[in-house]
């Protein structure tokens, strides 16, 4: 059974007529045709299709779009571009903070959701922030300097 | 963003035969490779020629160089390095360097992206075309600018009189688009090291800022017009690809079964194979899952896994003689202290974060096929196979998938995609459930390496002894087997081999007693899915030979380093060594010394060395490695931490030294977490380890401090750096152990609970 569902994307309002326990994960790939959220799992155990919803970060690929209504979602690719990122984007390239960068989205949202609720995190809040994102290239070291460098970022310059 | 179908590009076949303008179209990671869904011509060879500076590269009228490799970007930053490379021989600025890498109808068969070989061996011909075009270019412009050659200077791509600037050319005007027509290899010198000024540099990954936004980088992002959603249904014996488990054991369909799932466009049989299609992705992953499939049960079962060293020992396999220098029988007998051990490694997986996936465009006669391998031609000719089509209609193009480490099912995944694109006549996506991919991929094979070695009364080796087993295969793509097109036998893969030989032993220069030496690699038809992944059998084979060097310095009495450097004639190892022990501050002492009784939580500290030593026996080497880490061992729960890892690694010239950084940091970490958590799970169906609970990689918090001491030595080759710094890691935490607590951890992966039975055992 489909229904009618409304949404905001990275501030576009959006209505789709889908089933109500489709993915918001497919949703977004599939309709939106955004790229960052990745499927790693679909089973919320590794964190590569996290996305931001209502200020959380949420794990996209088992949210089923009924759950979403009405909801404020944020992707990676609401937070800027690669001629204009997010200071928290500009970290991740500074540091050079992905290896083969599938986990990357998911390493970038929840860092964002933590530094929104935490702009002074120590190492320990980190690390404990990350721990269900997975990566395997073991890029962690760059990705933890990354987020530092952010949270550093977000005290001093603009911060979206 | 779905794709937009454009203009056929020049092809650059036709390029390469007739000449004229090239238009450069595609190697920004934010494009989209062979965008063009047109159909190929047909005429041109089988395999592009890769000799002669054409094959490598161009340069386009706007001044634009394009790279043209065989190999492909695993997620490494190669593609950012191998630009650094043609800069610097070419005299262009890297943003002038496009890299194209893996497209079979454009890039050179340079073979698969294996053995950490990039940099060592595909980025050579690359530097030798970017000389040859260098003095070709500064030849013509000496012409057109009518002064000797000798005044020239280029930079940026620019040809200009040295003392007057102004005086100029661009190699854009002098190519004009055309082709070089310069065989290779040719004899135009290459720079000197010393006028590097962009290879050595930490020049930014060129992929990253489009990783780090959401732009269209890799193949699970791909959409094309028409594109459909495909998943497959594999036989019930995840990782068991021997007939009879596979093959022909499927019994029924029933069609009927997904009908009241909307938007089923098909389901496709064949053998074994069974796929579905839909409109929409969550609607054919909904008709995978609830499709009803009836097979045969396979009734012999898979052999029981759960003491692995008895079934290793009792798979059947054939000794092959790698060494057997002086008389170890004879050694071994009159030594004063002799010693054996056994060591047993668990099958590992490569464990991608993102499952594989291929986007395939079978119709016209064409088939077309954007994938993730590590290897490109092979994947083509496996294709044709798998449709029964020339290969020469095949197209395979490369795009960048979550990082693989060896080969996990971006193979099989992309027959899977051609088979059913072919059926409906549509472009097909297809991308595996994680289920699927745990169970399917080869798994990093199991192995089993029994040492005995023996001190003279001065504290030297006196003999040593080597037996290894390890059981891989080669992992054809599983759609063959599957459709019965080939047999479900696996092959026979002898990298078992790969460092067999210990690093001390050297026929001419290494102490006497290192010449008894006897090394046997057992091969074997591998009993479950199996193939390569990152340090492949040097990994294991590394564990034991530093394990036990360990185990004969504690026999000796000696402090563990420098009983490793009293044996080893090899100058660039013992410098990586004592570079290591240096930052670590290694106090020279022998392991172990007691440990405090009351204390819950002990340290220790640990040391091995190691060369990754690959390619047919006996094969060459990457660089060389020392580790020293720093271990917690938590006596009542077993917990090992590891908590700070001195790496240092010499690689000859460092061609980017935050890539060599990153890729000893990204080694450490995975290796720690394959010798502290990692064994892949059976019971007698296949692999029963089919998510991430069942198969825990480590995460954040309990990554360590990693230091890494780069030995440069810009004068010496390039050596690869993808997996060496994997290769001493699990003998560094067991001597990291041993120096805590005193028991010796010989079977991977150091579990709690293996580690407190040890425990128990001691006292």
């Amino acid at each position: 059974m489909t229904m009618r569902i409304a949404f905001t994307v990275n501030g576009h309002d959006q209505a789709l007529e889908v089933e109500a326990e489709t993915p918001l994960l497919y949703v977004l790939r599939d309709d939106l045709h955004l790229n960052a959220p990745k499927f790693g799992c679909g089973a919320a155990q590794c964190g590569a299709c996290t996305v931001i919803m209502n200020g959380r970060a949420i794990r996209s690929c088992v949210m089923p779009m009924a759950a979403a209504a009405n909801a404020r979602i944020t992707t990676l690719e609401g937070l800027g571009t690669a001629e204009d990122p997010h200071p928290i984007q500009r970290a991740f390239i500074d540091e050079q903070a992905a290896q083969c960068g599938y986990c990357t989205n998911g390493m970038i949202m929840t860092a964002k959701a933590l530094l929104d609720r935490h702009p002074n995190p120590t190492e320990q809040q980190i690390r404990a922030a990350l721990a269900g994102n997975l990566c395997r290239c073991g890029t962690h070291i760059e990705i933890l300097a990354a987020v530092r460098r952010a949270a550093e970022a977000r005290r001093t310059d603009r911060w979206p | 963003m779905a794709v937009m179908t454009r203009a056929h590009p020049t092809d650059r076949r036709q390029f390469l035969k007739v000449g004229g303008a090239l238009v450069v179209s595609i190697g920004l990671p934010s494009m989209l490779p062979g965008a063009s869904a047109a159909p190929l011509a047909r005429w041109w060879p089988a395999v592009l020629p890769a000799d002669t500076v054409d094959s490598f590269l161009a340069i386009g009228a706007d001044g634009m160089v394009t790279v043209y490799c065989g190999h492909v970007d695993l997620g490494t930053g190669v593609r950012t390095a191998l630009a650094q490379i043609v800069a610097e021989e070419l005299d262009v600025s890297i943003g002038h360097v496009n890299v194209v890498l893996g497209d079979t109808d454009k890039t050179p068969d340079q073979g698969p992206t294996i053995a950490s070989d990039t940099i060592q061996v595909a980025a050579i011909p690359l530097r030798r075309a970017a000389a040859e075009a260098r003095r070709f270019l500064v030849a013509r412009a000496a012409q057109h600018l009518n002064v000797p050659q000798q005044q020239l200077t280029v930079a940026n791509g620019i040809v200009s009189v040295r003392h007057n600037p102004a005086h100029s050319v661009a190699y854009a005007s002098l190519v004009q688009g055309r082709r070089f027509d310069l065989g290779l290899p040719g004899d135009a010198p290459v720079k000197k090291p010393s006028e590097y000024r962009i290879v050595g540099k930490a020049i930014p990954r060129v992929d990253i800022p489009a990783k780090v936004t959401g732009a269209l980088t890799f193949v699970h992002d791909l959409r094309l017009p028409g594109m459909l959603h495909g998943r497959v249904v594999r036989p019930p014996v995840p990782g068991v690809e021997i007939s009879p488990a596979i093959g022909a054991t499927l019994v029924s369909v029933d069609r009927h079964s997904i009908e009241h799932i909307p938007g089923v466009v098909d389901v496709v049989v064949h053998g074994d194979f069974v796929g579905v299609i839909a409109e929409r992705e969550e609607n054919a992953e909904r008709a995978a899952r609830e499709l009803k499939v009836a097979w045969q049960p396979w009734l012999e079962g898979l052999a029981d896994f759960s003491n692995l060293e008895r079934a290793i020992r009792q798979h059947p396999s054939k000794p092959r003689v790698l060494n057997d220098e002086g008389d170890v029988v004879s050694a071994l007998a009159s030594a004063a202290k002799s010693l054996s051990a056994t060591y047993v490694w668990p099958y590992q997986m490569h464990a991608s974060i993102g499952p594989s996936c291929a986007v395939a465009d079978v119709s016209g006669g064409q088939c077309t096929v954007w994938s993730g391998t590590q290897n490109p031609h092979v994947l083509r000719s496996d294709l044709a196979a798998l449709l029964e089509v020339p290969v020469d209609s095949v197209r395979v193009l490369r795009m960048e998938a979550a990082g693989c480490y060896g080969r996990n099912c971006a193979d099989d995944v992309a027959g899977d995609a051609a088979f059913l694109s072919r059926a409906v006549g549509r472009p097909v996506r297809v991308q595996l459930s994680r289920a699927d991919e745990h169970g399917w991929e080869p798994k990093g094979a199991a192995q089993l390496v029994d040492v005995r070695g023996g001190l003279d009364a001065d504290g030297m080796v006196a003999a040593y002894d080597f037996n290894t087993r390890w059981l891989s295969g080669m992992a054809e793509m599983l759609p063959l087997l599957l459709t019965g097109l080939r047999p479900a036998k696996p092959s026979v893969n002898t990298m078992g081999d790969r460092t067999a030989m210990p690093a001390y032993y050297d026929r001419y220069r290494s102490s006497p007693g290192f010449r008894h030496c006897r090394v046997v690699a057992n091969d074997a038809v591998p009993p479950v899915r199996a193939a390569w992944l990152r340090g492949v059998a040097a990994m294991p084979n590394v564990f034991a030979h530093e394990s036990f060097m360990d185990e004969l310095a504690t026999a000796a009495g000696a402090d563990a380093i420098e009983f490793r450097l009293r044996h080893l004639a090899d100058e660039r190892g013992a410098a990586v060594l004592r570079a290591a022990a240096e930052r670590a501050g290694w106090e020279s002492r022998p392991s172990f010394q007691g440990a405090d009784p009351g204390a819950d939580v002990v340290k220790g500290r640990g040391a091995a060395y190691g060369r990754y030593i690959h390619s047919p026996f006996p094969g060459y080497g990457a660089a060389w490695v020392a580790w020293v880490c720093e271990v917690a061992v938590n006596r009542a729960t077993g917990d090992i931490r590891v908590t700070r890892v001195v790496v240092a690694q010499d690689c000859g010239l460092i061609v980017n030294p935050d890539g060599v950084r990153h890729q000893v940091h990204g080694n450490v970490i995975q290796s720690i977490s394959r010798v502290l958590k990692e064994a892949v799970t059976f019971d007698r169906s296949g692999v029963t380890s089919l998510d991430w609970a069942a198969y825990p990689i480590l995460t954040f918090p309990e990554v360590p401090e990693i230091e890494t001491v780069l030995i440069d030595r810009p004068e010496q080759p390039a050596l690869g750096v993808g997996e060496a710094a994997s290769v001493p890691s699990a003998a560094a935490m067991a001597n990291a152990v041993f120096d805590a607590t005193g028991i010796r951890l010989r079977e991977v992966p150091f579990t709690t609970s293996r580690v407190r039975a040890k425990l128990q055992e001691q006292h």
